[in-house]
């Protein structure tokens, strides 16, 4: 044990010793850095300030700028107000033009403001407006152009009314008492003209107001006291007429279930019953012709006599060749069906009728011939082609009373303010469309569209009731149609968001960690270095 | 039989120059022509006529309205329409009806003459015409875009008479791929005046027509003119097809082939074994027998009644001598060449017709086949995804007559043929002959814009065959170009090849009417397809690498380097150390429970950190031990400094269960036995446990510098802490199994090496080894066991087995180290010996002796320090011995460490590399791995 007394005492002591060294090396391992330089703490603040800065002022304009969708800009509170009705208030000023040779200019000119109040007192529509004056005496005879209707007073027996079957001329006679003094606050004869004029212009105006009232016109425009049968009819008609185009396509077919008759005289036929009345219509729609004669066509419905049900599936559209024209040209199409069916009638007083109108399409004649008819001559289509002929101006929107020129007058007056109100809702879903849908991109060719659109609806609204307001309004609607039936518009729409979390995630992902992380570690920094700095500065103070 | 056919056309060219006589008439007829083989060809022809100013008006009669706008609205002039299916046999059925003029390659094909000034508009009325076309006849006509139209030079010439063609474009279009079914002959039929309904047009029947060998509808429409201004347009309208009369014949309600009856079955007679038990079956009967309701599923529905009267509508090419057999009603005419007659049905009537048996079964009494003038077969050469060619096999039968003609291919822009390796050669010779080629129309493809068009106006000499080949590359189609069955291969269209009327043509030749039309077959080229789920593994492996990247140098650029241990304790790590403190605690206290609860003599692992063992403990255990000496203290101190580290610095060493240094021993207690944990009353007991059950004995215990329990210290040390075996320095993963291999490999002993020199008195111990160790010679020692050792290696103990522990093999530092460094040490003496190999035992221990202890300590020190390189030992010159000693332990542990680490890590490479070698050397995956997307 003596052995160990020195080994002890010499052991404790080191020891000891070992343990401080050891204790100095532990703390040691966990040394501060060496101080930095500050130009080196200014290089690193640099890096990370341009790498943010190359970010936001470079990336993201760049990623912004490439997956933006382009989105034109949209006068959309404009094309809202045309779809509301706000933008344009549908007025149509007629003038009527009065040539009274007869009388003297002051009487002439009393028993005009006599006609006008009474007509004002008769209008409950301020939109469709009659505007009476005198016609200037030079013209002589024809009708003037500026002018819907021409009213030809003379002096006769009686009070007669009659229309010019072919240019709008009201031919109105009266006896000579007739004619008011000028201290006279009403005269038979202004009311009597006044009623003519209302009547003559009642289609049109329930029309028109009809066609308001379907448009989301604000309702002080809008026609009071639209008598629901009134408004019926005119509904089922302007179903039934097809769309406004400037050329339709005409197709005459022949059907026939057996083999016979394989020819027909129609070309002779249409110049003969139906071409005077596309003449009449050419100032509004032009027309091309094809005919045909299919043999061997079974219908759709065997039955003898044919319901009303059948007549929907009449026409065999499966095996009939009844394909619309391949020009941009809508057809209708005017089908004889050579065959002894009839109709059963739709009423107990209703007369057995053998022709149909089928709504937007056409319409069917049952033609019965013996069975060995080879031929059909032009006589025999005489009938066909008459009632073709009016459910042509069926189809083509036309009113169904007054005198021809009338209605064809009427006709464009309608059609203006059917495509005006038309390419005003198409705007307007158009503008509601850009709204709902914030992901849809919005092409510059939509926009210059909606800039034609609207351009022309104006110009249309400012000449309503002339050719002028037709062409302009047939411009506008189709631009507006081709606005909103841009193909471009969809390509995008059904991408969603997730897909691109799911592109981008990968790469942004991985990136921003380290670019945040050093903003974050340099923040720190930053505010420790202030921190000491502050210490400094007090220390220095109390120094 | 070629004569026939020349003489068929004349004759139908007649008919329709006789037709022009009333201005709008129709005409129709079918050809039925037994073929060999039990095939039938029947030729549908219907033809329909319009006046031109009807047309222009728009009045309809027999000419179809729909068709007659769409000619209107595209101003097209003349119209040829083809939808086919099938291989015309020609080795078999011979020359082609219609001399090939009313026939198209696979698929749809379509050629027009349009009215154009310029080349856009007659594009634009090509897509005008062929949008209309597509929606007419249910075909996917509308796919005949650029790329697959051409402007033929020289195969096409118009068939109708033309004032001018000075302002019309011939475009031609072809759809190899189109699948031509019912869907189009429906309208094909609507065209017709009489609709399918009666006439020999209620024959045609879907199922029967596309169930046909081959079979061809064509829609020609052209001009005809019988004087100026007296003009016509005709629509010509024909069905060709080969029914293969079995398959016909097959009842619609069993449509489905079977095995006929062994007594029905047709049996080969001429083979030599045939004999009433052994039949060799007939793939086809070669005596045709069939009846037109059966071949064609229904009867005749009467006749068209707007044909003309005069004309037969029914005909068929077949011997007189055999009989043909009728309806009632049906007048027969038979036509003065003796091959032919036509048949006049009764016009209400249904009308069917038998061609009975022949009387003798070996002649079959029908016409052979015409001989065509050429023969052509076209088919792919060569090999692999990125180049091919092209090989035409040309066959001339005739002896005598030269075949000049016009091969026309319309090649779909990826195949980019090699003008340059187009050659021709007549076969058996070795080289090309350049004189075959007269003319080379070539038109090169614009990739996606337009195809290849190439026309060649050659000559094939009699009797010999030619072979046209050349290469072609196929490009890559991008991503989006594929079609849904991209792994099908993409269609060629077939080649056209016109065969002109006269060999001479000259010049004219442009203006001559074809003699013959045939077409190859259309070929299925596959192209190189990708994975389409790669763009989406191509965003996400380029984000990755571009972010990798990114992030690599942005840190490089934005982090400072500081020493390892200058900075910031790492994020991770101290979150792992605090999860492993709260985790030693929850191990620490089961423990004690277990250890509480346990028998004794069981053994329970302790756990393998206990970070939260008081100071206290350890202190008192240390000092409660008397230090002899300072090797050990200054281990004791290094374990602790690694204590002190163990959370961050243990970087070399990941594996944190194998590393001593995190894993602290046991308290040491006395009465514990170092072996079994066996719990003894004293010290003493201990001892004599250890003795009795382990045999373990302290050697030497006279000569102990120290007291016993320093040395069972310095032992549970060993085992504890540093889980190695006493004996022979075996390194285990946990206390059992270091306890395990002492008891099993009876290692329970130590011997006195270097390392445990140091509890004892050299001088004492010295004297104790001279007087056991027994000397057989110079180089053998026995020890008091009775082991006997040899000469071994230098440093080895005196009277001490060979430890091979690797503390001390660490400690005694790497052998390479240059001797001249330590001239100064015993060692480099040794080697100065006469065998300078080995040092010899005896020196040794003599040289030992010799020295005093503090020189031997001091010698043991600068042996070690002489082990280290310069620089360090500059570095630790300025140290205290005891420090220096301290320090080197400390090295020596490090570098324990870190070889272990180093193998340990080597060994798992290894196994990764084994692992992918057997992944990717030698065994292949057998299913392709198609990332998702």
């Amino acid at each position: 044990m003596t052995t160990q007394q020195p080994a002890d005492n010499g052991a404790a002591p080191s020891a000891t010793n070992v343990i401080s060294t050891s204790a100095v090396a532990a703390s040691a391992t966990r040394k501060e850095p060496p101080p930095e330089k500050p130009s080196d703490v200014r290089r690193r603040s640099h890096i990370i300030l341009s790498f943010w800065l190359i970010v936001l002022f470079l990336g993201l304009p760049i990623w912004w700028k490439t997956t933006t969708i382009y989105r034109a800009d949209l006068p959309l509170q404009e094309m809202l107000d045309w779809s509301d009705g706000k933008a344009c208030r549908p007025v149509f000023p007629l003038r009527i033009s009065i040539r009274a040779g007869a009388l003297q200019e002051q009487e002439a000119q009393n028993l005009l403001r006599l006609t006008q109040h009474a007509l004002d007192d008769l209008n409950d529509f301020s939109g469709h407006h009659l505007r009476l004056q005198l016609a200037a005496p030079s013209v002589t005879e024809s009708h003037d152009p500026d002018s819907v209707l021409t009213i030809r007073l003379a002096p006769g027996d009686a009070t007669t009314a009659t229309f010019d079957p072919h240019e709008p001329i009201l031919d109105i006679t009266y006896p000579p008492n007739a004619v008011p003094s000028h201290t006279a606050s009403s005269s038979p004869l202004a009311t009597y003209v006044a009623g003519q004029l209302r009547s003559a212009f009642a289609e049109e105006q329930a029309t028109i107001s009809y066609l308001l009232s379907t448009n989301s016109i604000p309702s002080d425009h809008r026609p009071q006291g639209l008598a629901p049968d009134v408004a019926q009819s005119l509904s089922k008609r302007t179903t039934r007429s097809l769309r406004y185009a400037p050329t339709y396509h005409l197709t005459f077919s022949l059907f026939t279930s057996g083999s016979l008759p394989s020819s027909w005289d129609i070309e002779r036929a249409i110049a003969e019953y139906m071409k005077p009345v596309l003449d009449v219509l050419s100032p509004i729609h032009n027309f091309t012709i094809d005919t045909q004669v299919q043999l061997y066509a079974t219908p759709g419905v065997q039955s003898q006599v044919l319901n009303k049900e059948d007549l929907s599936s009449f026409i065999n559209a499966a095996e009939w060749p009844l394909s619309p024209s391949i020009g941009g040209a809508p057809t209708i199409n005017f089908v004889i069906f050579v065959g002894n069916q009839t109709i059963a009638a739709l009423g107990p007083d209703a007369d057995p009728s053998r022709s149909w109108l089928i709504p937007q399409w056409g319409a069917v004649y049952l033609l019965p011939l013996p069975a060995d008819t080879a031929h059909v001559g032009a006589a025999t289509l005489k009938q066909p082609l008459l009632t073709f002929t009016s459910h042509l101006l069926a189809l083509t929107g036309a009113p169904q009373s007054g005198s021809l020129p009338l209605r064809l007058s009427t006709l464009a007056r309608i059609r203006s303010a059917d495509l005006l109100l038309r390419a005003s809702s198409t705007l307007g879903s158009l503008a509601r469309l850009a709204l709902a849908l914030p992901s849809i991109s919005i092409p510059p060719r939509v926009a210059d569209g909606v800039a034609t659109t609207i351009a022309h609806l104006r110009l249309a609204c400012d000449s309503l009731g002339t050719p002028d307001g037709l062409r302009h309004a047939r411009v506008a609607e189709a631009e507006a149609e081709r606005a909103f039936f841009e193909k471009s518009m969809v390509g995008q729409l059904y991408f969603p968001d997730e897909h691109k979390i799911a592109v981008y995630l990968p790469l942004l992902g991985p990136v921003a960690v380290p670019l945040i992380m050093g903003l974050l570690n340099e923040a720190k920094a930053w505010r420790r270095r202030r921190k000491q700095r502050a210490e400094e500065a007090k220390g220095k103070k109390s120094e | 039989m070629r004569q026939l056919f020349s003489l068929l056309f004349r004759l139908s060219f007649f008919f329709f120059f006789s037709s022009l006589a009333s201005a709008a008439d129709y005409h129709e007829q079918l050809n039925l022509r037994p073929l060999p083989q039990s095939a039938l060809l029947a030729s549908f022809n219907f033809r329909s006529n319009i006046s031109v100013s009807d047309f222009e008006k728009g009045n309809f009669r027999f000419f179809p309205r729909s068709l007659g706008q769409i000619l209107q609205h595209a101003g097209t002039h003349e119209l040829h329409l083809r939808f086919s299916l099938g291989r015309w046999d020609a080795e078999t059925w011979g020359a082609r009806p219609w001399n090939g003029a009313r026939e198209g390659g696979t698929g749809v094909e379509l050629w027009a003459w349009l009215e154009a000034d310029t080349n856009e508009e007659a594009d634009r009325k090509w897509l005008i015409l062929t949008n209309a076309l597509s929606g007419l006849f249910c075909a996917s006509l509308n796919f005949i875009d650029s790329t697959r139209t051409t402007r033929p030079v020289m195969s096409f010439h118009p068939e109708g008479h033309h004032l001018s063609l000075a302002n019309t474009q011939l475009l031609y279009g072809t759809l190899p791929h189109e699948v031509v079914c019912t869907e189009n002959l429906t309208p094909f039929l609507k065209l017709l005046p009489c609709k399918g309904k009666t006439g020999i047009a209620s024959l045609l029947d879907g199922h029967k027509l596309f169930d046909s060998s081959w079979q061809s509808m064509a829609i020609d429409i052209r001009p005809l003119c019988r004087r100026r201004g007296d003009c016509v347009l005709q629509i010509e309208q024909t069905i060709d097809m080969v029914l293969d009369v079995d398959r016909s014949k097959r009842p619609r309600h069993n449509p489905i082939p079977r095995p006929p009856p062994a007594d029905q079955l047709p049996c080969d007679t001429s083979k030599p074994y045939h004999s009433h038990d052994t039949c060799f079956p007939l793939d086809h009967t070669t005596n045709q027998d069939w009846t037109l309701s059966q071949i064609f599923g229904r009867p005749m529905k009467g006749t068209c009644p707007l044909t003309d009267s005069k004309v037969s509508p029914v005909c068929i090419q077949i011997p007189h001598s055999r009989p043909v057999y009728t309806s009632e009603g049906t007048k027969e005419k038979k036509n003065p060449d003796r091959i032919s007659r036509c048949f006049q049905p009764d016009p209400s009537a249904d009308f069917d017709m038998a061609l009975a048996a022949p009387a003798d079964p070996s002649d079959p009494e029908i016409l052979g086949p015409a001989t065509p003038l050429l023969y052509a077969e076209r088919s792919f050469t060569g090999y692999g995804q990125e180049r091919g060619g092209v090989q035409t096999i040309l066959r001339n039968p005739s002896p005598h007559k030269e075949v000049e003609f016009i091969y026309m291919e319309t090649l779909p822009w990826f195949m980019r043929i090699y003008l340059h390796t187009m050659e021709t050669r007549i076969a058996g010779e070795s080289h090309p002959d350049k004189s075959l080629v007269e003319q080379v129309y070539y038109r090169p493809a614009v990739d996606r814009a337009r195809g290849t068009q190439l026309e060649v106006r050659m000559r094939v000499p009699p009797a010999s065959t030619v072979l046209l080949t050349y290469d072609f590359e196929k490009s890559i189609l991008r991503y989006t170009e594929y079609p849904p069955d991209a792994n099908r291969g993409f269609d060629v269209p077939a080649a056209v090849i016109t065969i002109l009327e006269s060999p001479k043509g000259g010049k004219d030749a442009a203006r001559q009417a074809a003699a013959y039309t045939l077409r190859t077959t259309s070929l299925l080229c596959s192209l190189p397809t990708p994975d389409f789920s790669m763009p989406y593994n191509v965003i996400i492996f380029t984000s990755t690498a571009i972010a990798l990247a990114f992030g690599g140098i942005f840190n490089m650029l934005v982090r400072r380097m500081v020493a390892a241990d200058e900075g910031p304790e790492p994020g991770l790590k101290v979150l792992i150390g605090k999860l492993k403190s709260r985790l030693g605690g929850l191990k620490g206290s089961v423990y004690k429970i277990r250890c509480r609860v346990a028998e004794p003599g069981t053994s329970i692992t302790p756990p393998e950190s206990e970070p939260q063992r008081p100071a206290s403990t350890k202190q008192h255990a240390r000092r409660g031990t008397p230090e002899p000496s300072q090797p050990v203290s200054s281990r004791v101190e290094h374990e602790d400094e690694n204590d002190d580290l163990s959370p961050s610095d243990s970087d070399s060493d990941s594996d944190s269960s194998a590393d001593p240094s995190d894993s602290d021993a046991v308290d040491f207690t006395p009465s514990t036995c170092i072996f079994c944990n066996h719990e003894s009353d004293s010290l003493e007991a201990n001892f004599a446990h250890m003795h009795q059950t382990h045999s373990f004995l302290i050697p030497f215990q006279s000569s102990l510098a120290v007291d016993l329990q320093t040395i069972l210290w310095f032992l549970h040390m060993v085992i504890f802490s540093y889980r190695e075996c006493v004996c022979c320095g075996k390194r285990r993963r946990t206390v059992e199994a270091v306890q395990q291999h002492m008891i099993s490999m009876g290692h329970c002993r130590f011997d006195v090496s270097e390392e445990t020199k140091v509890f004892y008195d050299p001088d004492l111990l010295a004297a104790q080894t001279a007087h056991t160790a027994t000397r057989a010679d110079e180089n053998t020692l026995r020890l008091p066991s009775g082991k006997v050792l040899t000469r071994r290696p230098e440093r080895m103990g005196d009277g001490a087995t060979a430890s091979r522990s690797s503390r001390e093999r660490l400690l005694a530092g790497p052998s390479t180290l240059p001797a001249g460094d330590v001239s100064d040490s015993p060692d480099a003496n040794n080697n100065t010996n006469s065998n300078p190999s080995s040092s010899t035992l005896s020196s040794d221990s003599t040289s030992i002796q010799a020295l005093t202890k503090k020189d031997r300590r001091t010698q043991a020190l600068t042996t070690q320090l002489s082990k280290l390189r310069v620089g360090d030992q500059t570095a630790l010159i300025h140290l205290s011995a005891p420090e220096q000693r301290a320090v080197l332990a400390a090295h020596k542990r490090e570098v324990d460490k870190a070889r272990r680490a180093e193998r340990r890590q080597r060994r798992k490479l290894d196994d990764v590399g084994n692992k992918t070698a057997v992944h990717t050397k030698y065994y292949k995956q057998e299913v392709p791995v198609y990332m998702g997307g």
